[in-house]
């Protein structure tokens, strides 16, 4: 009896924790527009008439956005380490943090997603090649 | 590569929004909402490319999130989601990278760690509304009345009322002046000499009665025919089609017996 009643203890203070989160997320602005999530919901099948939860998938989206920025930084800032070696570079890189691909598609292996791009586009196939280098 | 400073994307973003298309429109704004985000990030620039590809991911995991939690809700016999759905749904998309719990089935899904980040990347993040404001269609969040159509429950009492009318019957029903087709054939035009109508007949000749009496005709194979008399002959050839390579296809019992008749093509 003790510890279904410490199971309904805390779930009660889930339930509590949540619908405290729901409240402040009404407060909170997510990045993204409810307008622009509602859009993409209704064109997935995602029916609900809480705007919370809309908040919610927002504020979720959000959040997975920010991290893979956020690892792509730090693919960036790792690279450029490896590469600087005067202070006047590294000061001048450190105002330059350019999202580019190859971070990007680092960064999103992680989360299962490959992202292939094209290094670059030649005029004929035998451009840039020598023996040396291998085939793309 | 062009590099795109965000705040130009912004700026850009928002004169050119009333030319686009829907689906462009919203994918527009997703990249401003999307640029904002990596600029809170840390980064100052991105190569558009990189910026496209990125939005593109966001709407595919906003799509996939909803189409998760929407058909979670459905196995459950429901059409609307309610937070276990979503939750479920996050559970989902963070299984890729694990999370604390995920070998346990029986948790309480309000407990599950993927909410419990969401809701502590919340409290500690301050809030980056959206750059420029959106114009709200209060057109679609009305809900249109489903039409009634009150013909469907005198006529066929078994189609609900909800459903919309069938259309003007001429659309599916059709006269009963086409062409028969197949295996009645004979049948059919016995019935319509008996009908009477002369008119009738002789206008339909051209297209689907065959004369009674018609001549023969023969087809012969890898030669020319010879015309003789009433005869038609055809000919076939022994190099191309059915009778590549030469060999010998029978045809003496399939004599067609008229020689005036056109098919409709």
């Amino acid at each position: 009896m003790n510890q279904n009643q410490g199971g309904n203890d805390a779930r009660h203070d889930d339930d509590s924790a949540l619908s405290d989160f729901l409240a402040s997320l009404m407060d909170y602005t997510p990045t993204i527009p409810d307008e622009l999530v509602e859009h993409y919901l209704a064109k997935s099948g995602f029916q609900c008439p809480d705007v919370r939860l809309i908040r919610l998938v927002a504020v979720a989206t959000q959040k997975f956005v920010a991290e893979v920025a956020s690892d792509a930084l730090q693919q960036c800032k790792a690279r450029q380490s490896a590469v600087v070696k005067d202070k006047r570079d590294k000061q001048q890189k450190d105002k330059r943090l350019i999202l580019t691909m190859e971070d990007l598609s680092k960064a999103l292996r992680e989360c299962g997603v490959n992202v292939k791009h094209q290094e670059y586009f030649a005029d004929s196939p035998s451009t840039g090649m020598d023996p040396a280098s291998r085939d793309e | 590569m062009s590099k795109v400073v965000f705040l130009q994307t912004m700026n850009m973003e928002s004169e050119t929004l009333e030319t686009l298309g829907p689906s462009e429109f919203s994918f527009a704004i997703t990249k401003v909402a999307v640029a904002q985000i990596c600029q809170s990030a840390g980064f100052r620039t991105a190569q558009s490319s990189a910026l496209e590809t990125i939005t593109r991911i966001t709407t595919l995991y906003l799509q996939t999130l909803a189409k998760s939690a929407s058909s979670r809700a459905a196995s459950s016999g429901r059409t609307q989601s309610n937070i276990y759905d979503v939750v479920h749904a996050l559970e989902h998309l963070s299984s890729d990278q694990g999370f604390a719990g995920a070998s346990n089935p029986n948790g309480c899904l309000l407990a599950s760690s993927p909410l419990l980040d969401l809701i502590k990347f919340v409290y500690s993040r301050c809030e980056i509304p959206f750059a420029k404001p959106l114009p709200r269609r209060s057109n679609l969040s009305q809900n249109l009345p489903l039409p009634q159509n009150p013909s469907n429950s005198k006529q066929s009492p078994h189609i609900p009322t909800w459903l919309p009318g069938f259309p003007d019957p001429s659309t599916y029903i059709e006269p009963k002046t086409e062409i028969p087709s197949g295996l009645n054939w004979n049948a059919e035009v016995e019935e319509r000499k008996h009908s009477g109508n002369e008119k009738e007949k002789k206008s339909r000749l051209g297209n689907m009665e065959l004369p009674k009496k018609r001549e023969r005709v023969t087809f012969r194979m890898g030669e020319a025919a010879e015309a003789k008399g009433p005869r038609l002959g055809f000919r076939v050839g022994m190099k191309n089609g059915v009778c590549r390579g030469g060999k010998r296809v029978s045809w003496q019992n399939h004599n067609l017996q008229n020689s005036k008749f056109k098919r409709p093509r």
